[in-house]
């Protein structure tokens, strides 16, 4: 009898030993998996939040109304509801990417704005050299606006 | 044991598996976060797609197949490129051209998003690049208001209404049933009235409804002078019915003759005299007077309150004379009241075997019960109990001649619609007595005051027309064959929609009762037998614009319908109907006296359609300055959602 009891416990005590292991192995890839991704998710979210606010810059009129170069504080590439050329010119050739990545205030984000007409061809594209080779995540966003009383598409990517 | 260790291990499995099947949750659960950036998304689009059609001008797009092609068509002008899409697409779906709107909406939008979206605008879709239902979808919402294509932005508007028209219209004058006792030797009507003194007579014609002898030898048609001039030969008999009862011959005919050039602008009279040896001598429904002229009129408001006095015709009877007034109170009269004033003359005044004063003056109002009597009845229908002499007659013993006048208050028995009033003197039905004549007096051209009449009054909420609103009265005949029952079938159009009074004029033969109803509302029924009146009020609110009917019938006072009392085609409605004296504000012009000369244009050919020519025109010019008119303010609506 105690020979029968001893086998039966052994026999049950390694496959409940097994099971745990196997539930714990699973517990611990769960958790370290949905660490991972709410990290990722709050950085995507993160990132998505710079690609909108980088966006609106096409919508809004900065600050000042019309700002140059030296006294941009907020930049706006927008006048009544309409994108203003003289604007986007100036963000190409007087702000520069330096000083527009610092006013857009994007951390550690890249960005490059590219606008095509209604047929696709590209008009403009700030900065000129687009280079994504080592970006890791990359967040686009388009969106409409009008350009010289033509709708334009306006495409926005971030990327890090 | 074995077994038992078994069953353990199993255990664990089935709940290992249920853990195992859990961890997808989890994967969901940190999925459930990305929805909201989507939707995000989708709402600056939204916002971008209806700023779009909101700020940029059609300008842009003139190059588009449906821009290009509604300008070369001439749809559209250079001026309206300034619009903004919206305006334009709003401009298109309000006037009726929806298919216009939606191109135009494709054309400018298609391209510019790979989302799918829609624009609409009270909960009608313009256009939906996408046939899929969205799970999620954004909205961008713009209120807009646009003015019309090809018309400028500023400059001038005018309004003109007329002070003064001349308009033509018809008048009719009828004859109420009425006559002399049975057997009647001769019966004399005359009618005094009076047209306005302002008016330009282009057509007068008389129809004639009688009954006399016979069609041949025994005819007593012995005058008809209109303004003193014979025009018994004149008349062309248009129907006859002659019927026979052993020796009672007798005849019922309708004509129509033409006094045109014998009726005149202010006082007129018609003098009627028939008669028949051996029944009846009345005027039957159908007898009028119809008169088309021209009337010039100052505008101005209807009244609210109304007092008219609705005077019986001179009626000298051989024995016996009666008469069958009606009138009407419209159906949302208030405080109506009605006074009956009868003028009588040479009244014999009759006693029965017993020497009881008989019952010489009848009046019934409304109802098939005596409402008033001068003496005694011995039995309903107030016969004398008198000596009879043939078949109708009454040898009651005369005592006197009276000229009895009397002032009876109707208002406890008026009723809405039509009322009728019935005078009986020496006579009631087929039997008279009395051995002169007797006289229902009436002069109203002369003797107003002392003629005979009913006068009523009431008061309207509202007044019947406004301020520029000119009334016009017309008659239609119903035509076809004479029949009983007779329907007619007739169409109001749309400039008769605002109609405020209405008759069927009733033209018969032999009549017995009627009952009369428009377009399936009952309108009148004869409250007792021989109650036919000449005129029946049709209530306005149960006419409409299209078609519409009338229904009379003829029947006997059991209730069946009579076999030869036919509805004559020459029975007619007349309807009197507003028509607007006055136009709003039209196109803008560049300069007033442009915009003043469009309002005065739109307002002659508006009342000219009718008829009527302005002779005083006032008019108010406006310069307007960016007014956005004509459609909305409408709110538009851009959905966009994610393509599946």
């Amino acid at each position: 009898m105690l020979t029968n009891k001893a086998q039966v416990v052994t026999y049950d005590f390694f496959i409940a030993l097994a099971i745990f292991f196997l539930v714990m192995g699973l517990v611990m890839s769960i958790w370290y998996y949905t660490v991972i991704q709410a990290e990722e998710s709050m950085e995507k979210r993160l990132a998505y939040n710079n690609l909108l606010s980088a966006s609106q810059v096409w919508f809004k009129e900065g600050f000042p109304k019309y700002w140059d170069a030296e006294n941009v504080v907020e930049l706006g590439l927008s006048n009544d509801g309409k994108i203003n050329e003289t604007k986007i010119e100036m963000l190409k050739n007087s702000v520069g990417y330096s000083k527009a990545s610092l006013l857009l205030n994007l951390g550690n984000f890249n960005f490059c704005y590219e606008v095509y007409d209604k047929s696709g061809n590209l008009i403009f594209r700030f900065p000129q050299n687009l280079d994504l080779s080592s970006a890791r995540n990359i967040y686009k966003i388009e969106r409409i606006g009008i350009l010289n009383e033509q709708p334009v598409k306006v495409r926005t990517l971030i990327w890090n | 044991m074995e077994l038992k260790g078994l069953a353990f291990t199993t255990d664990i499995l089935i709940g290992l598996t249920l853990v195992i099947s859990l961890i997808p949750l989890f994967y969901f659960v940190i999925e459930s976060n990305y929805p909201e950036t989507s939707f995000q998304s989708l709402t600056y689009q939204a916002n971008d797609l209806i700023e779009i059609l909101a700020n940029l001008k059609a300008s842009s797009f003139s190059n588009t197949s449906t821009i290009s092609m509604l300008l070369s068509n001439k749809i559209i002008s250079e001026t309206d490129l300034n619009k903004t899409l919206l305006d334009l697409i709003g401009t298109f779906w309000y006037s009726g051209n929806k298919s216009i709107a939606s191109n135009i909406t494709k054309e400018v939008l298609e391209g510019l998003t790979e989302k799918c979206f829609s624009l609409q605008t009270h909960n009608e879709t313009i256009y939906s690049s996408c046939s899929s239902n969205p799970k999620t979808v954004s909205v961008a919402y713009r209120l807009e208001s646009g003015y019309e294509i090809g018309k400028p932005v500023s400059g001038y508007v005018a309004r003109a209404w007329a002070t003064k028209v001349r308009k033509n219209t018809t008048q009719i004058i009828i004859f109420y049933p009425e006559g002399s006792g049975w057997t009647a030797q001769r019966l004399e009507i005359t009618k005094n009235f009076a047209l306005p003194t302002n008016i330009t007579i282009y057509n007068a014609t008389l129809y004639v409804s009688i009954h006399f002898g016979t069609s041949k030898s025994q005819a007593q048609f012995e005058q008809l002078k209109i303004n003193d001039v014979q025009k018994k030969n004149d008349i062309k008999w248009l129907y006859m019915q002659e019927e026979a009862f052993g020796w009672e011959i007798t005849t019922a005919a309708y004509g129509v003759v033409d006094v045109t050039n014998e009726i005149q602008p202010g006082n007129n009279s018609i003098y009627l005299v028939i008669g028949t040896p051996n029944y009846h001598s009345h005027i039957h429904p159908g007898m009028r007077l119809i008169v088309t002229y021209s009337l010039s009129q100052e505008l101005s408001t209807g009244n609210k309150s109304f007092k008219k006095r609705y005077y019986f015709d001179n009626v000298v009877g051989r024995t016996g004379a009666w008469s069958m007034v009606s009138f009407y109170i419209p159906e949302n009269a208030k405080n109506a009241k009605a006074q009956l004033h009868l003028k009588t003359l040479e009244v014999d005044d009759t006693v029965d075997l017993f020497g009881r004063n008989s019952s010489d003056v009848i009046i019934y109002f409304n109802s098939g019960h005596i409402f008033y009597k001068d003496g005694y009845c011995s039995s309903q229908n107030c016969y004398p109990s008198c000596s009879i002499s043939g078949l109708y007659y009454r040898n009651c013993r005369k005592v006197g001649v009276m000229n009895p006048e009397l002032f009876l208050n109707l208002t406890n028995n008026l009723t809405i619609g039509t009322n009728v009033i019935s005078v009986y003197l020496n006579n009631y039905g087929d039997v008279h007595w009395g051995d002169q004549k007797a006289i229902i007096y009436s002069d109203p051209l002369n003797d107003p005051e002392g003629s005979s009449y009913v006068e009523v009054y009431y008061e309207m909420e509202e007044p019947t027309f406004n301020y520029g609103e000119i009334d016009i009265t017309r008659e239609m005949l119903f035509g076809g064959s004479a029949s009983n029952p007779k329907t007619f079938n007739f169409t109001l159009n749309q400039s008769q929609n605002k109609v405020i009074e209405a008759f069927v004029h009733i033209a018969q033969g032999f009549s017995s009762m009627v009952n009369a109803s428009i377009n399936n509302f009952w309108i009148f029924t004869s409250p007792s037998i021989r109650v036919v009146p000449e005129n029946v009020y049709v209530y306005p609110n149960k006419l409409s614009v299209g078609k519409n009917s009338i229904r009379l019938v003829d029947f006997q006072e059991g209730g069946s319908i009579s076999g030869t009392n036919y509805i004559l085609p020459w029975s007619s409605f007349e309807y009197t109907y507003l028509v607007k004296g006055l136009v709003g504000y039209g196109n803008v012009f560049n300069s007033s006296q442009l915009a003043i000369e469009d309002a005065k244009q739109r307002l002659i050919s508006q009342m000219g359609e009718e008829g009527i020519k302005p002779e005083g025109i006032q008019v108010d010019s406006q310069s307007v300055q960016g007014l956005r008119w004509l459609w909305g303010p409408s709110l538009f609506k851009i959905l966009v959602w994610e393509r599946e």
